[in-house]
Formats: structure tokens, sequence, C-alpha cells
């Protein structure tokens, strides 16, 4: 039961009791899922079943299950919840606790792998290039990865999860 | 005056909304050793007939000219005690309340304790109140029997027709130019499907 | 409708608001003013010439502006009573109707707003709802794409004397549609509207089962997220929907969206039956939106001494035990200006209303509590100088000052509010069974033992103290540190009552009262905030830390911030803490001695101040 404990912990460093308490309200209508454009793509992705686990203190559940990783923040969500409840910020703090529980999806890991690299999620390609050319839009510049990206990745303690993860 | 004083007090269990966080019989055990107070009891329902008896019988009993009822909030319960007083034949306004119910044991489930000091401060208070208390009279006014009904939808015409048929003039007023209201723009209604109008 | 324009007792008076109410219960003093029709009652036959000859149009808002109609008009075929009325927002004066009369000159441009003045025994309020405007609902595009209508527009639509004759169309291209749905509880149970509008449900399942008759193959959803049905044969109405081929979709849409071509409209929801997201392709949206109160409703209750709670609608004295009460005596209120109701429910809260009125007005007289003030003519010093400020606290001109002689107030106009007793310089003015020497007793009784670890709170009996009960009634808990004293209104709190409090060693006092708007006494409240602004730079000079002392407003209903007050100043009381509030209170000692002297000119309160100190000296 050791990750309980630490789970509570968690869920009290990231001032867990209030988002908690926020989600209590939550009646079930379903317009979080409506207006949802993950949901769109992925059917098992359902926002309104993340509210439900929550507010019946099923955790685990929640960061155990990668379909948590799928909300883009759009922030639809939180801009039409009749009870205005914060989901989709509520999903960045469950994220946040999910990364020091059990780590990033593989996906994001490689992601953030070439950020620290090049300073993008993904290399830039020729056929980019040549989209861009044709919708008239600036050529792309190289991102200063020693300076800023380090820094940033430094700051927002990105990195302690990339060195962990490289680890593994 | 102080040596006139006849305070009678009535702690209130009811059920146990109130017994079930203090215990209303000391209570009325540290009532009764308040200055001007001859007797102090506790009963399960005061507002019940048993429970109004037992005041009738005590204002007799004890020559009570004061009665403090500790029990609910005044807002409900007020107007029983003053009329049961004057049944025993005080003065209304010789009835003070304690309200130890909503203003205590339904808050303060948690505090039995200090939900007892406060209960007791609420009756101290009350008794204390009650030592300056003055019979009153009631002012009588004369009743116009015309009745103002605002609003012509189908709450207001129900009413003025009640009350024109009970044979009082009623006058109904209605900011537009039709009475009817919202009920005269739908067509038919729930659950029967008849016509509104 | 016709029975209540015919009937001999009743005198239907349209066009016509309320202007002013003065009096009490069994002597009210009405003023209704009747708006001008410029057409005359008796006169007009109701034959509609004027209207075929008037020139200007104006959407009609009988049919929730689906159709037009003119300048002179009656709002509906079955008015009562059937008599033109000119808009006159809308008359351009081309008196053209005047000449469609001709001889039976039932037009009279002349006609000027009039006052009817009435003397009246007991008032009932039934003002009822006004319907949300979803404007702001952006997502549900109301009022942008022409095939989402309100109920109360397809209830137009659906009457056979409306708009269309009973018939429904794509507002976009007049065709008939093939699929239509309903969005339920559009405005209501959300952050526009907390409560349940209650009826939407069910005129929702009337509307669908009135189309199905009309229409038997149109396909016809109703996205909801409870169905609500508590009355009787409400259910088996439910029921017969579903049998009826009624599609029932559990969720809330997030969106609508059009398309620009064809003004289809594209249902975005979840069908949480199935646990997906759902795309429905339909030709009208209908918005099953919220009651909502009367814009004026604050006004006119402000008027009669009716409060609002914090939904808008009107406040009854006890939501169970007198629904039909309000805090004045002798107004009642009926019907949905209390909150949403239907039909049923309405009818019998009008006979409600009516069996409470005819209680006060089948009695040849009414008794009146005695709570009112007197004026003791020897302390009065109006006798040797002007002053009158009496006079200027009473809103009910209970009392008056003549010049040179002492004040004296008119009992049954006194509603005993206490403000004149609080304000009066010389202490001249008692108020039966609020007197200073009751009050000061309770305050001695409560802080007797322990004073500094108590917050003493003066309430008022209408609004903080009802929400002290409101807050027990619904179980909301809050620390146990506070006492309560109650007065009718908070304009009878003397600042004394606070600096007695303090010298004889309170932890904290709260003083608190209705919202400003909500005075049961009209202006009580208003003095009381004016005479305790200066309380706080009054204590801190003298010692004491502001923050012991606040003020707060709130209604009868507001349960939830009387218990958050409670325990905020809980946590303030213990914040500051006991060795603070006992230095603070002797070194404030002497300046509170001071401001309370006049207390003991009074023999009955000097009387009380010295048995204390006298415990003081004991212990």
């Amino acid at each position: 039961m050791e990750i309980e404990k630490d789970l509570e912990k968690l869920i009290e460093e990231i001032g867990g009791e209030d988002f908690q308490k926020k989600v209590q309200v939550c009646y079930q209508c379903g317009t979080c899922v409506g207006g949802c454009p993950v949901a769109w793509v992925n059917e098992n992705f359902n926002p309104r079943k993340i509210m439900l686990a929550l507010s019946r203190g099923e955790i685990d559940e929640i960061i155990n299950n990668d379909l948590l990783w799928f909300c883009c923040y759009c922030h639809t969500c939180l801009e039409r919840c009749p009870q205005k409840i914060p989901v989709s910020e509520i999903i960045v703090k469950l994220k946040n606790i999910a990364a020091k529980v059990r780590g990033i999806p593989e996906g994001y890991v490689n992601e953030l792998k070439m950020i620290a690299k090049t300073g993008r999620i993904s290399s830039i390609s020729s056929a980019t290039e040549r989209r861009r050319e044709q919708l008239n839009l600036p050529k792309l510049v190289q991102t200063s990865v020693e300076k800023d990206i380090k820094r940033i990745l430094k700051q927002t303690g990105t990195n302690l999860f990339l060195e962990k993860e490289i680890k593994k | 005056m102080e040596e006139d004083l006849r305070i009678g007090v009535f702690v209130c269990h009811c059920g146990s909304n109130i017994a079930g966080v203090i215990d209303p019989k000391k209570l009325a055990e540290r009532a009764s050793e308040l200055p001007g107070v001859v007797v102090a009891k506790d009963h399960g329902y005061a507002c019940s007939d048993p429970g109004q008896v037992l005041i009738k019988d005590s204002i007799k009993e004890y020559n009570l000219n004061r009665v403090v009822v500790s029990a609910c909030s005044p807002r409900l319960h007020e107007p029983t005690f003053r009329v049961c007083v004057y049944e025993a034949g005080l003065n209304p306004y010789l009835m003070e309340m304690a309200n130890i119910r909503e203003h205590c044991t339904w808050v303060h489930p948690d505090y039995p304790e200090e939900a007892f000091e406060k209960a007791f401060d609420l009756i101290r208070s009350a008794v204390a109140k009650a030592r300056y208390l003055a019979p009153l009279e009631t002012i009588k006014v004369p009743v116009t029997n015309k009745a103002l009904v605002i609003g012509a939808g189908i709450a207001g015409i129900s009413t003025a027709l009640d009350l024109g048929d009970m044979g009082y003039e009623t006058y109904l007023i209605e900011k537009e130019p039709s009475i009817g209201g919202r009920m005269a723009q739908l067509d038919k209604t729930f659950p029967t499907m008849d016509c509104s109008i | 409708m016709v029975d209540a324009g015919h009937h001999p007792k009743i005198n239907v008076l349209t066009y016509s608001e309320l202007e002013e109410v003065r009096g009490f219960v069994g002597n009210f003093k009405v003023k209704v003013k009747k708006k001008p029709r410029f057409v005359i009652p008796e006169k007009c036959n109701g034959c509609g010439l004027c209207v075929d000859v008037c020139p200007i149009e104006v959407p009609n808002e009988f049919d929730e502006g689906t159709t037009t109609r003119k300048a002179i008009y009656v709002p509906f075929a079955q008015a009562v009573p059937l008599v033109y009325t000119i808009d006159m927002d809308a008359c351009i004066e081309c008196f053209k109707c005047i000449e469609a009369c001709g001889k039976l000159e039932a037009i009279d441009f002349s006609q000027k707003e009039e006052i009817i003045e009435l003397d009246i025994g007991t008032i009932i309020v039934a003002t009822g709802y006004d319907i949300y405007d979803p404007t702001p609902i952006k997502q549900y595009g109301y009022g942008r794409y022409p095939n989402v209508l309100t109920a109360l527009e397809l209830e137009r639509l659906l009457d056979e004397s409306g708009p269309t004759m009973g018939k429904l169309y794509r507002p976009s291209d007049m065709k008939a549609p093939g699929k239509v749905a309903f969005i339920q509880c559009v405005g209501s149970r959300d952050d526009i509207h907390e409560y349940c509008s209650g009826f939407c449900c069910m005129y929702t399942i009337k509307n669908s089962l009135i189309l199905r008759e009309k229409y038997p193959d149109l396909d016809i959803s109703i996205y909801y997220m409870d169905i609500r049905t508590p009355s009787k044969g409400y259910e088996e109405f439910y029921r017969r929907a579903r049998e009826e081929g009624i599609k029932f979709i559990q969720g809330k849409p997030s969106e609508i969206a059009q398309d620009p071509n064809n003004h289809n409209l594209f249902i975005y929801s979840e069908d949480l039956a199935k646990g997906k997201a759902i795309r429905d392709e339909v030709d009208i949206v209908i918005l099953s939106t919220a009651a909502e109160p009367r814009p004026d409703s604050r006004t006119l209750g402000s008027k009669l001494g009716v409060t609002s709670g914090p939904s808008g609608f009107y406040m009854e004295s006890h939501p169970k035990l007198k629904p039909i009460d309000t805090p004045t005596e002798g107004v009642f209120i009926a019907g949905s200006s209390q909150g949403p109701k239907d039909i049923p429910y309405s009818v019998a809260q009008g006979s409600a209303a009516s069996s409470r009125a005819s209680r006060i007005l089948s009695s040849p007289e009414w008794e009146i509590e005695p709570l009112i003030a007197f004026v003791d003519a020897d302390k009065c010093r109006n006798v040797r100088k002007k002053c009158g400020i009496c006079e200027t606290r009473c809103p009910y001109g209970a009392i008056i000052a003549p010049e040179g002689k002492p004040a004296y107030v008119i009992g049954a106009k006194c509603h005993g509010c206490g403000t004149c007793v609080a304000d009066c310089p010389e202490g001249a003015i008692t108020q039966l069974h609020y007197t200073d020497v009751q009050i000061v007793a309770q305050i001695h009784a409560i802080l007797r033992e322990k004073p500094e670890e108590k917050i003493l709170v003066f309430t008022c009996h209408w609004c903080s103290f009802g929400a002290a009960d409101t807050a027990g009634n619904s179980h909301l808990k809050y620390p146990p540190d506070n006492r309560i004293i109650k007065v009718m209104c908070s304009g009878r709190l003397d600042r004394k009552f606070i600096y007695e409090a303090f010298r004889i060693g309170a932890g904290m006092v709260l003083a608190s009262g209705c919202h400003p708007q909500d005075c049961h006494y009209i202006t009580g409240q208003h003095h009381a905030e004016r005479r305790l602004k200066a309380v706080p730079k009054i204590l801190e000079r003298a010692g004491i830390s502001p923050e012991r002392f606040s003020v707060k407003w709130m209604s009868a209903s507001e349960g939830q911030t009387f218990s958050k007050v409670m325990k905020e100043s809980s946590e303030t009381l213990k914040s500051i803490g006991i060795e603070r509030i006992k230095e603070e209170n002797e070194k404030a000692k002497p300046e509170l001695e001071k401001r309370i002297k006049t207390f003991r000119e009074d023999p009955d309160v000097a009387k009380i101040l010295l048995a204390d100190e006298k415990v003081d000296i004991e212990a």
C-alpha cells in the first residue's frame, strides 16, 4: 500500500483536495465529451469518465490508463462545463501525478528526447519545408538547444524525467 | 423587581434533534440555578400537547410569571408557546425562547461539550431578557375587506376567482393589455392535453 | 380568463402597474398606475377596422416575435378585455385609425396616465416568471441559426391560432422538417441558474407528443440530463412518449453547428448510455429554456417588503410551513414569482393564497404585534431645541417631532424596527420587547464566563437570524464559539451595545442584518450601515484590533454565508489569541467606559452594569 500513501502525498502536493472537491459536483451530463475533439478521434477517451473515477476516488485507475495522455488541452470542456468544473486543468494535474508515479508514455518520452536534442518534437522534413513554401510561410529556424531548451527543461523539471527514462 | 420574579425554564429534547447532542436534563439542572428561576424541566417535545400541558401546569403549580422555552427557532414556534402561556393565564409577551436547535445542536454535532455551554449561554441570555419582559397588549387594527392581486396569469386569476367567490371585492391588476399571462400563450397543457384558455 | 373578466366582485385593471404601497396589514393604501390605451373601452366594439389601416408593424410579443402586430392591437384573439390598445412606442400618429373608427369615436389620443388610489386589506403577488433568452449561450447558436427555436416559440408555432396555423416549418426555408431535437436544461441547473426550472421536462414531452400526433413520421429526439416527472400522471405521460417512439438521449449537448448552405443543424453530444460522442443532423432544434425571475421583481418587492432569495425569486416566510406568506403581514405570494411552477401547482397556490388572505379579510379587525416604540417626553430634547432626528429615521411617518414639543409615536403606523431608538441622542425612545435593558442583560448573560473566547452576534429578526436558521435547517456545521442576540432590525443596533460587549471582555462582535435592498423596514439597514461604519475606527483608537468587529449583510436564505462567516470569525478569533484580546480589552476599557456613559443614566441598565462590576470585584 506504499503507492497509495505516495498518491495521497502527491495529491496533496499538487493541491489535490481543492480539485477533488471541485469534481464532486459533477452530475455526469457529458457536455465535456460532446465537445471534445479527442473523443471524436478515439472513442475510448472520455473526460466524463475521468471525472467520474476521480469523484469516486479511483485515482490509480486513471493514472494507470494511458488514455489520460490523449487530452490535448483545448479547454472546450472547461469552457462549457455547466458546473464550472475545470476539467482540462484537472487533467493536467492528473498527468502530473501520473508522471511522478509511473512515468510518461513512450511516445512522449521520444518526443521529449527529440526536444532535448533538436528543440522540436519532430525533425524538419523536406516535405514540411515544401508545404510551408507553398503556403508562403517563412522558413523554419533552428532553435538554440544549449541555451533556451535546456533551460526550459531544467526549470520545468522535465530533464529529471528524461534522465530517469533514459536510465530505464 | 428581582424578588418578585418566578421564572420557569423548559428545555426541549426535540426527540434526538437536541437530546442527541446535549443532555437536556443537565441543561435544565444548570438553568435551575440561575437567579429568578424557580423551576426548570425538560420534555421530549415541548411543542406537543403533553409538552404544553407540562408548561401550563408548571405555570399554575409554581405560580410562574415568566417562561423561557429552550427549543427550536422562535421563527417556528414562538406563536405556539405564546398561545400556550396565554392559555395558562400569562401575558403572551412574558415568554422568551432560546434557539438551541437550529443555532446549536444542528450545527455543532461534533462539539457536544461546547454545544452544551453554548446552549446554556443561550438559555442564560433568554432568562436575562425574561427578567425585564413586560406584559404587552396586541394592537387591534380595522380591516378593509378588499384584496389586490398583482399579476393576472394562472396563479393570479385563480387567487382572484377564489377571493371573488368568497365575496371580497378584488382588484386584479395586470401590466399587459390582456389578462392571461404565460398560460394564454400555450396551446395545450400537460399531462391531459387540454386547452389552456 | 373569461370568468375573471365577468366576475361581479373582480375589478380587472389591465395595462396597469403598482406604483406605491403604504400602510400595513388590513389597511394598505395602494396607488395603481393605469397606462393610457388611447382607446375608450366602453366605445370600442373590437371590430378591428383600425388595425387594417395602421401602417406600423412591430414584432408581436405574444407570438414571441415569430409574427408582427400593428401599433394598434389586441395581443390575441381571446384577450380579456377585448379592447384595442395603441402602443405609443411604435405609433407614428398618422391618425388613420381615428378615420377608420368613424362614428364609434373609440380612439382618444388625449388619454393620460391615470393614478388610481385603492384601500386594500391584503395583497397577493402573482407576477410569474420570465423566459431566459439563450442568446448568451453562443455554442447553441440561438439568434444566429434560424432553425434554433426556444420552446415558447415552438409553443406559438404549434398553436392553431398562431403564426403558422399550427404547422411546423423550418424557419430558414419554410420546408417541412424530417427530424427535430429538443435540448433540455438550457440555462437551468448550470452556472446561469443553479435551480431546476421544474416544468421543462413535462412541456417538452407534451410538445413532442403534439408533434407526433401532427406528424407521425417525424423523427423526434430529446437530449436530457434527467427527466423529472414528480407529479400525478407525469411519469405515465413520459412512458406514453416513449411508446410513441420519441427518442430520449441522455447527454447535454456541447455544441450546435450549422451547415451554412442548407441551414441544417448538427448536434454534438455524448450519448451517455453508449458512453460515446455522437453527432446528429437535424432540421430544427428546440431549446427548453429556463424560467427566471421578472427583471423588475426586486423593485416591486421593495415596494411591498417582499425579499428575493439568491435565485432572484421571492422568498416565502418558511420553506415548509409558510410557503405563501411573506415577511410583510398581509402580503402573500402565489405562483411562479416564488419559483418556477407548472399550472396545477400554480392553481393550487392561487387557492392557498386566497385562503391565507381571507383569514385577514374575514375578520373585522386584526391583531398586530405591539413591538412599537414610545418616547419619554421628559427626556426628548426637541422641547429645548429643534432635533427631530427620529422623524427622519422613520420610513413610515410614525414618529412626529412638532416644534417645541416632545416627539410622539403613532402606534398603528409604527412597524417596530427600533431605528429611531438607536439614533435618539438622548436615549429618550424605547422599543417595546427590545429595550436597552433587555439587550444589555442578554449581553451580560452571554459574556458572564470566558467572554474573550466568544463571538457575540447581533442579528435582525428577518434576514440574518433567518440565515442562521437556514444554516441550522441545512445542518451546515460551524464552530460553537458564537452567541446570537436578536433584534427586529439591524437599525436597532446601538453602537453602545458593541462598546459594552467589548468593555466586559467580548472576544469579537459581529453585527448583521439584511442586504440593503431587502430591509423589511425599508431603510433600517441603511441607517445601521451608516451608524456602524465608524465603529471599527473608534475601536481601533481605543486599542481594539478592528478585525474583532465586523458587519455582515445576508438574506434569510443564505445559510451557507452564515456558516462561512462563523467559520471565518472563529479563525480570526483564534489567530488573535486570548492573551492579546485580554490586553486590548484592558487598554480599551476607559475609552469604552466613556462611550457607554449614557447607559448609566438608565437606572435599570445601571443596575446590571453595577451587578456585573461586583462580580468582577469578587473574582
